[in-house]
C-alpha cells in the first residue's frame, strides 16, 4: 500500500492573493473525491485541517476504511499545546521535533520528514497558500519520479502550481470533474 | 454576464416551437424570481453549446430529418442532460441522430411546449421540488431571521426545510434532521455568536461535508467564523443590515443572500451531478461498457458489455422508496437502476435501503463507488 501526500488547505484573507482565486466548496468537493478514490487503496499523508479532517473521518467510516490506519497526520511539536482536538481521538499523528523559537525552521523540519517517507508514490495539491510551493520543491527533491497532481479548479496556490509548471492547459485548469481527474492521474 | 443556470435549444426547432418554449420557460422561472437571458443563460440554435461546467445546464434537441448538432458528443460526455424532441414517437430513427436515439424522446404532439419546458427544467434541477435548502439556526438567537429566510426562499419556490416548521412533534428529530440535510443542495447557516455551542459537533458537521453539501454561512456581525467553516461560502451581515431590537435582517440583505444561495445551489448541483456521473462512467468503462448520456428525467442510458441496455436514475441526495417507485413507473419495460452516493448517508438509512433492495427486484440500488462490480453481475 503506497502513500499519497495530500497538501490541502483553504486560503484565508491576508496571506497573499490565494484567497482571490479560491472556491472553498470546490476544495471540499475535490478532497472528498480524492478520499473516495484513494482511501481504500493508498494511505493519505497530510498535515490535517480543521475544516477537512472531520469529513475525512466520515468518508473513511462510510467506505469501511480504518481512519487511523488510512490517514497519517504530521504535526510539529513547535505547536505543542495548540494541537487540534482530534489529535487526541486517533493514534495517527507523527510529531516532529521543534526548532526552538523558529516557526519556519520547525515547519521545514516537519515537511522534510513527512516528504521523505519511503512509501510516498505521489502528491496531490488542492487549494493552499504559500506553503504549497515549498512543499512541492521538497517533495520533488525527495521523489523525483513520483507523480504530482495539482488540482487547479478550486484555485489557491495549487492553481498557480498547475499553471506555472505547465501541468494543464486553459480548459483543463477549470475542470471540476474531480472523479475523472483522479481516475486518470492516480495509479491504480 | 455570468449566468447562474444555462439552457439551450439546439437541433432544428421551428420559429413557433422556439417562441412557445421560450414563453413556457419564462413563465416557469419567473416564479423563482429569475429571468431568461439574465440569471438564466438562454441560447437558441447556437453553433456551439459549451456551458460553464460549474453551472447547472441542460439542452433541448428538436429533431427533424437530418437534424444534428456538433456539440452533442461533448455535452453527453460532460454530463449535460439533453431532452430529444420529435414530432411523433414513431419517427425517432428519422428525426434524431443516432447518438441520441437511445435517450428517452418526447413527442411534441403530446403536451407541446409546456411538457418540454418541464422536462428541460427538471434536467437543470430547476423544478421547485428539486430546489432544496436546509435552514439551520439557533432558536434563541435567530428565530426572526430564520422565518424571514423561510418566507423569502419559499416565495422563490425553494423547497425550504426549517426545523421548527417542518418536523411534526412526534417525529424522531435527529434522524429526520439528518435525512433532510443530506437531501438538500445547500445548508443555509445563520451563524450567530453561540451557534456552534449547541448545533453541531465536528463529527456531525463532517458528515454533512462528506455528503457534498454546500454550506452558505450568513455571519452575524459579532460572530467569529469557526475553523470548521473553512469550506463554507460566506455572506457576512453588516451591522446596518441587522435590526438589533427585532432581530430582523434588512430586505436588501435578504435579496443578496437569496441570489448568492441561488448561485451556490447551481454550482453544488452541477459539481455533484458531474462527479456522480463520472464515478458511474469509470465503473462502467472498467468492465467494458459505455455510458451514453443523460436525458429526459435526468435518466442515464448505459450499455453493458453484453450489449444489454440499462436505465440509471442518479440520486444526488437521499434515495427513497419513492425514488424506486418513480423510476419503475417511468420505465416499466426497462432494466432500471438507481445510482446513489452512499458516502455521508446515515448508517440507519443505508441499512433501510439494503432491506428494501432485498424485497424489490424490479429496480436495483447501485452505489456509485461500486458501480463497476455491481453492473458486472447485472440481473434485473
Amino acid at each position: 500500500m503506497g502513500a499519497i501526500f495530500l497538501s490541502a488547505s483553504i486560503p484565508v484573507i491576508g496571506r497573499g492573493q490565494y484567497y482571490e482565486t479560491a472556491t472553498p466548496f470546490l476544495i471540499q468537493c475535490a478532497v472528498r473525491e480524492l478520499a473516495i478514490a484513494t482511501v481504500r487503496r493508498h494511505k493519505i499523508v497530510w498535515g490535517g485541517h480543521p475544516a477537512i479532517t472531520p469529513m475525512m473521518w466520515n468518508i473513511c467510516e462510510d467506505l469501511g476504511a480504518n481512519y487511523k490506519e488510512s490517514v497519517i497526520l504530521y504535526q510539529s511539536r513547535f505547536f505543542e499545546g495548540r494541537y487540534p482536538e482530534e489529535n487526541q481521538r486517533f493514534d495517527n499523528v507523527i510529531y516532529t521535533n521543534p526548532v526552538p523559537g523558529d516557526i519556519k525552521g520547525s515547519l521545514q523540519l516537519m515537511r522534510e520528514q513527512m516528504l521523505s517517507r519511503e512509501d510516498l508514490i505521489g502528491a496531490v495539491f488542492i487549494g493552499g497558500m504559500d506553503g504549497v510551493e515549498v512543499e512541492y520543491d521538497i517533495f520533488r527533491r525527495f521523489n523525483p519520479e513520483a507523480f504530482v497532481l495539482p488540482v487547479a479548479a478550486p484555485g489557491g496556490a495549487a492553481l498557480n502550481l498547475a499553471r506555472d509548471k505547465g501541468y494543464f492547459n486553459d480548459r483543463e485548469l477549470e475542470n471540476i470533474d474531480f472523479a475523472t481527474i483522479f481516475n486518470r492521474y492516480l495509479p491504480v | 454576464m455570468s449566468f447562474i443556470y444555462h439552457l439551450a435549444i439546439i437541433g432544428a426547432p421551428s420559429a413557433e416551437q422556439i417562441f412557445e418554449l421560450e414563453t413556457a420557460v419564462t413563465d416557469a422561472v419567473s416564479g423563482f424570481g429569475l429571468t431568461l437571458g439574465q440569471e438564466i443563460g438562454w441560447e437558441v440554435a447556437p453553433a456551439d453549446f459549451a456551458p460553464y461546467q460549474r453551472r447547472s445546464s441542460a439542452a433541448v434537441f428538436f429533431g427533424d430529418v437530418d437534424a444534428n448538432h456538433s456539440s452533442l458528443s461533448s455535452l453527453l460526455r460532460g454530463g449535460v442532460p439533453i431532452v430529444p424532441v420529435v414530432s411523433d414517437l414513431n419517427r425517432v430513427a428519422l428525426e434524431v441522430p443516432e447518438i441520441l436515439q437511445s435517450l428517452n424522446c418526447l413527442s411534441y404532439a403530446n403536451g407541446g411546449a409546456k411538457r418540454v419546458a418541464t422536462a428541460l427544467l427538471e434536467c437543470a434541477g430547476l423544478l421547485p421540488k428539486q430546489r432544496r435548502v436546509f435552514v439551520s439556526y439557533r432558536r434563541d438567537e435567530a428565530s426572526q431571521a430564520a422565518l424571514q429566510m423561510f418566507d423569502a426562499l419559499s416565495a422563490k419556490h425553494f423547497d425550504v426545510f426549517l426545523d421548527t416548521r417542518s418536523i411534526a412533534p412526534a417525529e424522531d428529530f435527529q434522524t429526520m434532521l439528518w435525512h433532510r440535510l443530506c437531501d438538500s443542495d445547500v445548508l443555509l447557516m445563520l451563524d450567530t455568536p453561540d451557534y456552534f455551542n449547541s448545533r453541531w459537533t465536528a463529527a456531525e458537521f463532517g458528515r454533512a461535508l462528506a455528503k457534498g453539501i454546500s454550506v452558505l454561512r450568513v455571519g452575524w456581525p459579532e460572530a467569529c467564523c469557526s475553523d470548521r467553516l473553512g469550506t463554507a461560502s460566506l455572506a457576512e451581515l453588516d451591522t446596518s443590515e441587522l435590526d438589533a431590537s427585532s432581530g430582523r435582517i434588512s430586505d436588501h440583505a435578504i435579496d443578496r443572500i437569496c441570489l448568492q444561495l441561488e448561485e451556490i445551489r447551481s454550482e453544488s448541483h452541477a459539481v455533484r451531478t458531474v462527479n456522480l456521473l463520472s464515478n458511474l462512467r469509470i465503473g462502467i468503462e472498467a468492465i467494458g461498457g459505455e455510458v451514453i448520456g443523460m436525458g429526459t428525467g435526468r435518466c442515464i442510458r448505459v450499455r453493458l458489455p453484453d450489449e444489454r441496455m440499462v436505465l440509471v436514475y442518479p440520486t444526488v441526495g437521499v434515495p427513497t422508496s419513492t425514488t424506486m417507485h418513480d423510476a419503475s413507473m417511468n420505465s416499466p419495460d426497462e432494466s432500471v437502476a438507481i445510482l446513489y452516493d452512499h458516502v455521508g448517508l446515515h448508517p440507519q438509512w443505508l441499512s433501510h435501503l439494503d432491506w428494501l433492495g432485498q424485497y424489490i427486484q424490479a429496480t436495483r440500488w447501485v452505489k456509485a463507488c461500486e458501480a463497476g462490480w455491481q453492473f458486472a453481475d447485472w440481473r434485473a
